[in-house]
Formats: structure tokens, C-alpha cells, sequence
């Protein structure tokens, strides 16, 4: 049998130790008192920080959750949203604020330390490279992917994923799945532009038996299908918003309540949202719940669209015209010097699937061994637009797109060297840095 | 000591190579005595499932359930809940197969047997795209999904898959169509699967011609036949000719489609699959009025509209009665 899990415990100041005395006592975890020094390799770690020493539990957590392995939860007594969403921004994955969250710790500890009983439980497989399927060495790729890769470590921090149809949003989402501490749970994908309005309540949450007309029975609801692994919400822009509220609750209190349910039912999963629309423009609009998308938005990463990836495009033809080779039994094509620039010149508005679909149509109609601009543009036919040594800047273009495509243009031409790319354009680094960011392409510092 | 030796191990051998004629041969030679066990009558159910022999699967399978349930062997009324309930399925009797699996769905759960979760929900999926309750069949094939790809389950994820792109083409909701069928494919070439690859190319074809690439998805489903049919997949193969047939007609060579449905009609009688039947008699019925062959489709449309109410899909039923109607 395995060893009872080890509930690490890092107390700054503050009392409420019954708390998790009790956590720990009802799930049959063993606790363990340790020093910022230590490396616990418990199921869950608690950093204990209230009585006025919120802020220096605040400036630990980046080291702390960088060091440990178990998912750290702060616990202080300021009950604030902002200082919330800060110390999940720094990788704590969730703060706690008593003696008011005394419950709700209580009852995730619970949940964490019997997940990762669970876990331990199943043959988790090595999951080897989890961003192997996102190829690519453009500048933008890579930046994007190594704060993915740091997020790996934050464990249970919520990501909302940004970029263009096309990108590679749900792999990305995949990728965290599989490489993180929650790869032996379930990764359940949903997409809310395509349920519709009336139905998604259910979906998510479940429903008793005769909640409503076509309840002949109950139904678990993804929220519930997801425990302890990983709830993808894919085009979370089209949640209504009389469900923003509900999946608000439900991530700030971890219980769901299924339609027609009279009780709460706990729930230990992990966020990913997506969404290729300006959630910021739809807060202003309010189409968005604002407390809802500082909750989702802890952590934002974006995949550059395919057109700002510069030499990517040619890079993934090659590698999917191998790829499509083998599957079809048909001999892996050249792409021509003129393919290639027919490439780099397209904007690609369906970003990587669009570049796949036309290889793949590219081999199957014209099997010559040999690829060429008419073989693989007839379908992909859009408006030639000027194109920019960036990869393609839309014209007219805002005066933002502007800036923007040349920060990205002197970042790739200098290997994604910023300071030297600073000093190419004659500005400093910091205004690079917020050039870049401008079309959201940085999060608030969760690295 | 001898060693025990399991008296089903060659038919079972068979069934994981797929040679399911081969296990039925060696299950009906066994003696009397295995033949009287539930492990018989489950994997003999299995193998009758997998040959197209809906009834006999189900006798055998009612069979199992009823031994496993008399020495108190919950798991084994779970597994053998499920292939009764499949065999209603192909049976057509849609009710009694959502019973049944909503049945071992309760049980997999109770056992924690994740795998059976996900084919129970695989299952209910495509009982509810039958009946056209497309949100809930998307909803079943979702956690199905979700649960074999946990597994490391390819097989399963590319079956879900294929259901998936099959629900979202019959809404109209063809880019939705192609991601689903797009998975199904990655994830059966993983799983090494030339009768899953076979019906993932020809849904990835059928969601690209609706989506205009007309030549690359005739390719496709060519390809898929060419697949499920050295696969000798019986159930698939209709299936696909049908689908080439939509392509042709949609190509405006009005003959081809009409050779294809009969050819798919003749194989799906042959089957007495009756959904395979009824989708085959409704897209037979809609290329006959195409041509202007006006009897031909009524009395396919009818025929469709025959087979939806055996099914109880009233409201594919329905549906084809005001096809037929608008003529």
C-alpha cells in the first residue's frame, strides 16, 4: 500500500492550524512542518502567511513553487481579489483568505491530497516532449512555449490562451495537460460557441433527473467528467453571461451545482480557456464579466498567427509534406525555391491548419514529387496583400499593427534578442517590450 | 501441478487479431461444458456482434448476464450489459439499448472501470445520434473522448472521433466535422487501425467536399474504401460507398451516385443493418429525385422513413415522410 500523502506545511505567522490538522486527518495525509529551504515532495504544500506577513509569503512563492514540486496554496487573512489573482499570478495555485475560506480550504485540501492518492495509483505514462506538436523557431513561437514550459511548474495555475483560428490552441492547452502534474486525469474539451446557450448549464455542470423536459435521467456534467484533471474551455468568449456568474462560482469555490441539483458537489479541476476574440474589448462592451476574466486571466499566453512566424511556414510544410508522404504512401515531395517563397508571401488567415490542408491537397492531386506554387495555393487563393519582411502587415494597417510588426520584425532579426533588437529600432528595451505586449502577447508576470 | 490453461485462449487470440470468423469456429468447437459458462456466451456474443449476427449476439450476451448475475460477478454483468445492449443496438431497438447502457454506464462507474465509462459513453453517443438528439450524442462522444484518450486508449479515441464528425456533418456543421474527423485519423494511424484509418479518411473526404474541395475529398473516400474494404469491414463498407455517392451526385454525375447507393443498398440489406439501411434508402431516394426518377424516390424515401420508425428515430422518421412529400 502506498505511503498516506504528506500535507507540507511552511507557517511564516498565524494560528487556524486546526485547519488543516482536519484536512489532513480526514484525508489520511500525514503532515510535515517545513522551512523555505526544504524541498517537500508532499501532495500538497500550504505557505502560511497570515498576521500581517501576506506580502513576504507573496515575494516567496516564485522561488518556492519554482523549487517545489507539490502545488502551493498561500494562505493569509487579506481577503482581496487583487492580492488573490497576485499570488496566482507569482504560481501559488490558489490563495486562501480566514477565517472566511476556512471551509473551502478545508474541503480542496481534501480533494488534493485523495486526487493525488489517485494518481499515484495509476501507471502515469512519461509524457516525453508535451510541446513536441507545436514545431516551430520563430522568436514569437518560442517565447510563447518556454513560458508555457515555466508554467508547467506553477501546477494548477488557470491560463487563458489567446490567438487566431488556426493556431494551435488546443494543443497548446493538451500540452499543459500532459506535461503537468495532472496528465493521469482527464482532459475534457469543450467548445462554447458550439453548444448551444440553453444546453451548456447542463454540460457543465450536470442535471437531476427531471430538472427540465428531456431529463429522463441525471447527467454528471464536464465540470464533474474533468475531476482532477484538466476542463479545456475552448471560444469561452461565447459563454452567455448569465453562465459567466455560475462558472465564476465554481472556480472561486471548487463545487458545482448541477441544474435541478439542492446541493453542491465538490470538484478539483484545472482551468485552460481560449479564445481568439479581445476578451478586454468584450469586458468594455459588457459581454464579459470583468471579475470573471481577471479570474480566467491569471496567466495569458498567445500563439502568434502563422503570418508573424516568419521562416515557420517553410519549416512546417517540410515537415508536414513528410508527414502526409508516409500516410499516403507517396514519395515525399520537394517544395520548389518558388514554393517557398509563395509560402512566406501568403497571410494564411486558417494559420497551421490552413498550411496543412494545402500540402495535403498539394500531394494528393498532383503526386509529381515536386511542389509548386500553383499546386499549393489554388485553394488557398486570399487577397495578395503587401507583404512585409515581419510576415505580412494587413494594409491598410493600424498605426498599432504597425509598431508592432516592426518590434516583431526586429526581435526575429535578431534571433529574439530584445536589447539588440531595442537598439535597432533606436528605442529602449522596455518600450520594445511594450510594443510587444500591446497586442497581448504577455501575461502579468507568472514568469 | 498442471498448469491452468484458459479454454478460451485461442478464440481470444483470434478476436484481439480481429479473425472473428476464425473465433467463431473455435468457440463452437469447444466442449459442452465451456460452452455452458458465462465467459463463453460474452466472447461468443462479442464475435457474433462483430460478424453483423445481431440476434444471436444478444441471446448470448442476455445469456452471460443472467450466470455472471446468479454468482454475484459484477463486473462481468457489466461487460456482458454492454454487448446485450449493443446487440439491441445493431437490432435496431434503440430504447432498450439506451436502457441497457445507461445500466452498465451505472455499474463501470460504480467499478471505477474507466474504459468501460468511456464505451458505454460511446455507446449512448451513437444511440442518441440515432434518435437525432445531436446535442446529447456530442456530449457522450465528449467524455468518451476524454476518458479513452486518459487511457492512452487510440482505438477508442479515434472511434469517438469518427462518431463525432459524423454528428456534426449530419447537422450541417462541416469544419466542425473535419477537426473530429482530422483527430479520428491521427489517432488511428497511431493505434495502427486500417479499418478506423479507412473511416476517418472517408469522413475527413465527405467534410472537405461539403466545404468545397471536392476533388481532394473523393480522393479521401476513395481511399477510405479501399481501406474497409480490405479490412473486410462489412458495417463500414456500405457506409462509405454511400458517402462516395453523395460526393458523386454533388459532382453532377448523377449515374455514379446511383450505381454507388445500389451497391451500398444491396450490401446493407445483406447486413440487415437497419440504420445503415435507412440512411442508404434516404440518400438513394434523394439522388433518384435528382435524376428525376420520381417513383424511385418515393418509394425509397418511404423505405427510409420504414426503417427510421423500426429504429423508434421518430423524428428521422418524420423527416423523411416531409421529404418525400415535398416532391
Amino acid at each position: 500500500m502506498p505511503d498516506a500523502p504528506v500535507l507540507a506545511i511552511l507557517t511564516l505567522s498565524g494560528s487556524f492550524a486546526s485547519v488543516w490538522e482536519d484536512a489532513a486527518r480526514e484525508a489520511g495525509a500525514s503532515l510535515r512542518a517545513v522551512a523555505p529551504d526544504d524541498e517537500p515532495d508532499g501532495a500538497v504544500a500550504l505557505l502560511v502567511a497570515a498576521g500581517g506577513e501576506e506580502q513576504r509569503g507573496l515575494d516567496l512563492i516564485p522561488a518556492l513553487a519554482d523549487r517545489w514540486a507539490a502545488p502551493l496554496f498561500l494562505v493569509g487573512a487579506t481577503a482581496s481579489h487583487r492580492f488573490a489573482v497576485e499570488a496566482l499570478r507569482r504560481g501559488a495555485a490558489d490563495y486562501f483568505a480566514l477565517p472566511e475560506d476556512a471551509d473551502l480550504l478545508r474541503r480542496t485540501l481534501t480533494a488534493r491530497v485523495e486526487a493525488a492518492r489517485t494518481r499515484a495509483g495509476r501507471a502515469v505514462p512519461d509524457p516525453g516532449d508535451p510541446f513536441a506538436e507545436l514545431a516551430g523557431e520563430s522568436s514569437s513561437l518560442r517565447e510563447t512555449l518556454q513560458r508555457a514550459q515555466r508554467i508547467l511548474r506553477h501546477g494548477d495555475v488557470t491560463v487563458l490562451l489567446g490567438g487566431e483560428t488556426g493556431t494551435g490552441k488546443e494543443l497548446l492547452a493538451r500540452a499543459l495537460h500532459n506535461g503537468g502534474a495532472r496528465r493521469a486525469g482527464a482532459f475534457v474539451a469543450v467548445n462554447c460557441a458550439a453548444i448551444p446557450g440553453q444546453l451548456l448549464e447542463s454540460e457543465l455542470f450536470g442535471h437531476e433527473k427531471g430538472a427540465f423536459t428531456d431529463a429522463h435521467r441525471a447527467k454528471r456534467g464536464l465540470f464533474e467528467e474533468a475531476h482532477g484533471g484538466t476542463l479545456f474551455l475552448d471560444e469561452i468568449g461565447h459563454l452567455p453571461l448569465a453562465l459567466q456568474g455560475k462558472l465564476l462560482r465554481a472556480l472561486d469555490e471548487r463545487r458545482v451545482r448541477p441544474v435541478g441539483a439542492t446541493q453542491d458537489r465538490a470538484v478539483d479541476v484545472r482551468i485552460v480557456a481560449a479564445t481568439h476574440v479581445d476578451l478586454q474589448t468584450a469586458v468594455a462592451r459588457g459581454e464579459f464579466r470583468e471579475d470573471l476574466f481577471y479570474r480566467l486571466n491569471v496567466v495569458h499566453l498567445v500563439l502568434p498567427p502563422l503570418r508573424e512566424r516568419g521562416n515557420d511556414v517553410v519549416l512546417l510544410a517540410e515537415r508536414f509534406a513528410a508527414q502526409l508522404a508516409v500516410r499516403y504512401a507517396v514519395p515525399a515531395p520537394r517544395i520548389t525555391a518558388a514554393a517557398r517563397t509563395a509560402l512566406l508571401a501568403h497571410r494564411w488567415p486558417g494559420n497551421v491548419r490552413e498550411l496543412r490542408h494545402a500540402i495535403e491537397r498539394a500531394l494528393l492531386l498532383s503526386p509529381s514529387g515536386v511542389l509548386e506554387p500553383d499546386e499549393l495555393m489554388p485553394a488557398t487563393r486570399s487577397p495578395a496583400a503587401p507583404v512585409s519582411a515581419a510576415g505580412g502587415l494587413p494594409f491598410p494597417a493600424s498605426l498599432d499593427d504597425v509598431l508592432f510588426h516592426a518590434a516583431r520584425a526586429a526581435v526575429d532579426l535578431n534571433d529574439g534578442n530584445k536589447s539588440a533588437a531595442a537598439r535597432l529600432l533606436g528605442i529602449s528595451r522596455a518600450r520594445l517590450q511594450r510594443l510587444l505586449e500591446r497586442r497581448g502577447g504577455a501575461d502579468a508576470g507568472a514568469d | 501441478m498442471p498448469a491452468l490453461t484458459d479454454p478460451l485462449r485461442d478464440a481470444r487470440a483470434a478476436v484481439r487479431a480481429g479473425r472473428f470468423q476464425d473465433a467463431a469456429v473455435t468457440l463452437a468447437e469447444l466442449p459442452a461444458e465451456v460452452r455452458e459458462g458465462a465467459e463463453w456466451y460474452l466472447l461468443s456474443a462479442m464475435v457474433s456482434w462483430r460478424l453483423g449476427d445481431f440476434a444471436p449476439s444478444r441471446r448470448e450476451a442476455l445469456e452471460a448476464r443472467a450466470l455472471y448475475r446468479e454468482r454475484g460477478d459484477t463486473d462481468g454483468e457489466m461487460r456482458a450489459v454492454n454487448v446485450a445492449a449493443a446487440g439491441a443496438f445493431g437490432l435496431g431497438a434503440l430504447r432498450d439499448a439506451e436502457e441497457e447502457f445507461h445500466r452498465a454506464l451505472q455499474l463501470a462507474r460504480e467499478l471505477r472501470d474507466d474504459l468501460m465509462v468511456a464505451r458505454c459513453s460511446n455507446n449512448l453517443g451513437n444511440v442518441a445520434l440515432y434518435l437525432a438528439e445531436h446535442d446529447a450524442a456530442l456530449g457522450f462522444y465528449r467524455i468518451a473522448r476524454a476518458e479513452f484518450e486518459r487511457l492512452g486508449f487510440d482505438h477508442g479515441v479515434a472511434e469517438t472521433g469518427i462518431n463525432a464528425a459524423i454528428t456534426w456533418r449530419d447537422l450541417g456543421r462541416h469544419r466542425e466535422a473535419l477537426r473530429a474527423a482530422d483527430e479520428a485519423l491521427e489517432h488511428a494511424e497511431r493505434g495502427r487501425a486500417p479499418r478506423l484509418i479507412g473511416e476517418a479518411l472517408a469522413n475527413r473526404g465527405a467534410a472537405l467536399a461539403a466545404l468545397g474541395e471536392a476533388a481532394v475529398g473523393r480522393v479521401l473516400v476513395e481511399r477510405g474504401l479501399a481501406l474497409v474494404r480490405a479490412e473486410q469491414d462489412r458495417l463500414a463498407e456500405p457506409d462509405v460507398l454511400r458517402i462516395l455517392g453523395t460526393l458523386a451526385l454533388a459532382a453532377g454525375d448523377g449515374e455514379a451516385a446511383l450505381r454507388l447507393s445500389r451497391e451500398a443498398l444491396a450490401l446493407a440489406e445483406a447486413l440487415r443493418h437497419p440504420w445503415t439501411t435507412a440512411e442508404v434508402q434516404r440518400d438513394l431516394a434523394r439522388t433518384c429525385r435528382a435524376l428525376g426518377r420520381e417513383p424511385e424516390a418515393q418509394a425509397a424515401f418511404a423505405a427510409a422513413a420504414a426503417a427510421f420508425l423500426t429504429l423508434g428515430s421518430v423524428r428521422r422518421a418524420q423527416a423523411m415522410a416531409a421529404e418525400r412529400a415535398a416532391s
